[in-house]
């Protein structure tokens, strides 16, 4: 299975040249700012469907790692990050190039991607087996808690005021029920429409979320072009030996905290980059210099978004549980290629497994030389105005959404959902609990009300079977900790009651 | 003040929407079969959590000042954006009835138009680019993918 895995991605020179397209046009997507790694993975995915498995999930993830690499270079060339999970980096980026150590920023944020995105590699190819026997162990029970758990935590660790959060996974939820019923034979809220019996498109609803809501936020701003950037010089990785020394553990403390952050569902690039730098500035002997120009907050920066690739693969592989947004776009493509994740994965799809592995090893490997050797190629590639490339995105939307299932249904359901992110984002309700909620509440109602039945209406076993216990109260201290946290804070006086309220 | 009305509009508009999905539930109360909670359950419940919440988030917007930091927007972005949103849906309800070229050669040529700032607008550039687009995005999906788009009214073709 390992020999075949590797092979189908080594051995294959058309799987080789994929990976190379990918990365190349997931750099390009990357480091435009308002295009982002789900909006590669998007548009290509149609693209994916008339390829074989292997190649079809080495292209996604060659897209995925190649936006979240190519987010550094207007982070530090325009001090606009070209992805959310770049922000960190034009904290010292920008300063940086300020100072005309451009090259050196960029020499630094590319090695420390690679090595942050080895590292993550290593951990899903160590991590994911075992994490698949434990899962072995799951029920019903393990399921419905897990998927609460899930929840729980996107809700309690979003960047939005809670109760925004929890309402954005409560409507996930809601319009996952669309549909037919899986057990009793009634139709839930489709009024009387044939083409919703089967529920919305996951598809449908990535796209209008990401994408066509981007198209919307850029007609409502009043947004300038950016300015053009300058071609730069680029003389090794800027990195001496004694530096190198000198961030050794930041950047494994850096890569660790990345992974973490991959593994738990609905937290991105943008947390693990912005935790591990408040890690390092924190932790520094001299953190006044953070934010004047230093390495070092690039260094944790940079290596773990890309650490958060390979940890976010983790919980999607074996546990059809997405990481992140990316990979909750992944998981579609991996069911139209008819693989269902899980803890059965290895037994099934073995050599898709190994297949996944080599992809995220060359797809590191070659956005390396291709983001060092082709930086100013790059650059050049950039001149394309955003007021010309979103509505592009739009027509291209619009293919994926019809590729999906050949229905123009879905593709106006892009729309409507386009329009609902658009209202959501107004009111300050974050779109990913929403997300997250839908893709879980199919298998959340399913395993609870199974559960229910079979124990007779009980709900004992979710709390007497160890594993599921551990869920619950995972997903109990992540929705009540933070409440607790602010009732403490009222009545030591450091805030009122509305803004404890609100979490 | 603006913000902090338009924020309590649109949560009373979950809750209006909480309350209808409530009502509705009633009609598809069915259990599987005994000890199933039913159809209904998940849905229910969830719809008076969100009702719940969004009483609770205007209450506290009523109660205290807690207007967004959103910034005013122009006239000219409300209807650049407004018509945005009208091209998009155009675009997609029309998909299938104009066919897939006219449609998208139309809502190219119309965005870029709109979202174009003034100073850089070419009506030239404009029509090329809606036209080279258009016809590499078919040549590739519909050609290199074998992807069936809707002809619309070029079903003579």
């Amino acid at each position: 299975m390992m020999q075949a895995g590797f092979l189908a991605v080594f051995g294959s020179p058309m799987c080789l040249l994929w990976i190379f397209m990918g990365v190349v046009v997931g750099l390009i997507f990357g480091a435009i700012p308002g295009l982002s790694a789900p909006i590669a993975v998007l548009l290509f995915l149609p693209m994916t469907f008339g390829m074989s498995d292997i190649q079809g999930i080495a292209v996604l993830i060659a897209l995925y790692v190649g936006s979240t690499s190519g987010g550094l270079i207007s982070a530090i060339l325009l001090k606009i990050p070209g992805t959310p999970a770049s922000i960190a980096t034009v904290w010292e980026g920008g300063p940086m190039r300020d100072r005309g150590e451009a090259g050196k920023a960029l020499g630094v944020g590319i090695l420390y991607s690679f090595i942050g995105g080895i590292i993550s590699t290593i951990a899903l190819i160590f991590i994911s087996p075992l994490l698949a026997k434990v899962a072995m162990q799951f029920s019903i029970y393990e399921y419905a808690s897990m998927s609460f758990m899930a929840l729980a935590v996107i809700a309690s660790v979003c960047d939005a005021p809670m109760i925004n959060s929890l309402i954005s996974g409560c409507l996930g939820l809601f319009l996952s029920f669309v549909g037919m019923d899986a057990f009793a034979d009634v139709t839930r809220f489709t009024f009387g429409s044939r083409q919703i019996l089967s529920g919305f498109s996951m598809t449908s609803l990535l796209i209008g979320f990401f994408a066509i809501s981007e198209m919307f936020k850029y007609a409502f701003s009043n947004d300038k072009a950016i300015g053009a950037m300058s071609l730069v010089k680029m003389k090794g990785f800027g990195v001496s030996w004694a530096e190198f020394k000198d961030n050794f553990w930041n950047m494994i403390r850096s890569a660790l905290i990345g992974i973490g952050i991959g593994i738990l569902p609905g937290i991105g690039g943008s947390t693990s980059s912005i935790l591990s730098y408040t890690v390092a500035k924190n932790s520094a002997k001299h953190p006044e210099e953070f934010g004047t120009g230093i390495i070092d907050g690039i260094v944790a920066s940079e290596t773990a978004n890309n650490a958060t690739i390979g940890g976010a693969l983790i919980p999607l592989l074996t546990l059809s549980i997405p990481g992140s947004t990316v990979c909750a776009i992944m998981l579609g493509g991996l069911q139209s290629h008819g693989v269902f994740p899980g803890p059965l994965i290895f037994e099934n799809n073995g050599t898709l497994m190994y297949g996944i592995y080599a992809s995220l090893i060359v797809a590191n490997i070659m956005f390396l030389v291709v983001e060092y050797k082709g930086l100013n190629l790059i650059v050049k590639a950039l001149k394309v105005p955003t007021y010309i490339m979103l509505p592009i995105v739009v027509v291209m939307c619009a293919v994926g959404a019809f590729a999906d299932n050949s229905r123009v249904f879905d593709v106006k359901m892009v729309f409507f959902f386009g329009v609902l992110a658009l209202l959501l984002s107004n009111m300050k309700i974050p779109s990913t609990p929403l997300i997250i909620g839908f893709i879980l509440g199919g298998n959340l109602e399913l395993n609870l009300r199974r559960a229910l039945m079979y124990e007779f209406g009980s709900l004992k076993l979710f709390v007497t079977r160890p594993i599921s216990l551990v869920f619950v109260i995972i997903g109990m201290l992540m929705l009540f900790l933070p409440i607790i946290k602010s009732i403490r804070k009222y009545l030591t006086g450091r805030t009122t009651i509305p803004t404890m309220i609100e979490g | 003040m603006q913000t902090k009305k338009k924020d309590i509009i649109s949560f009373m508009g979950l809750v209006i929407l909480s309350v209808v999905g409530l009502f509705l539930c009633n009609g598809i109360d069915k259990p599987f079969r005994e000890y199933d909670p039913g159809a209904a359950f998940l849905p229910r419940l969830i719809l008076w959590i969100i009702f719940g919440l969004s009483v609770i988030k205007i209450v506290l917007m009523v109660l205290e000042n807690l207007d967004g930091e959103d910034r005013i927007l122009g006239k000219q972005e409300i209807i650049k954006g407004l018509i945005t949103i009208a091209l998009v849906g155009c675009y997609y309800f029309f998909y299938k009835s104009l066919g897939f070229i006219v449609d998208t050669l139309l809502y190219l040529a119309l965005q870029i138009s709109v979202v174009t700032p003034k100073e850089k607008y070419s009506w030239k550039k404009t029509l090329s680019i809606s036209l080279v687009t258009t016809l590499i995005v078919y040549v590739i999906f519909a050609v290199g993918f074998s992807m069936r788009f809707a002809k619309g009214i070029l079903k003579f073709m």
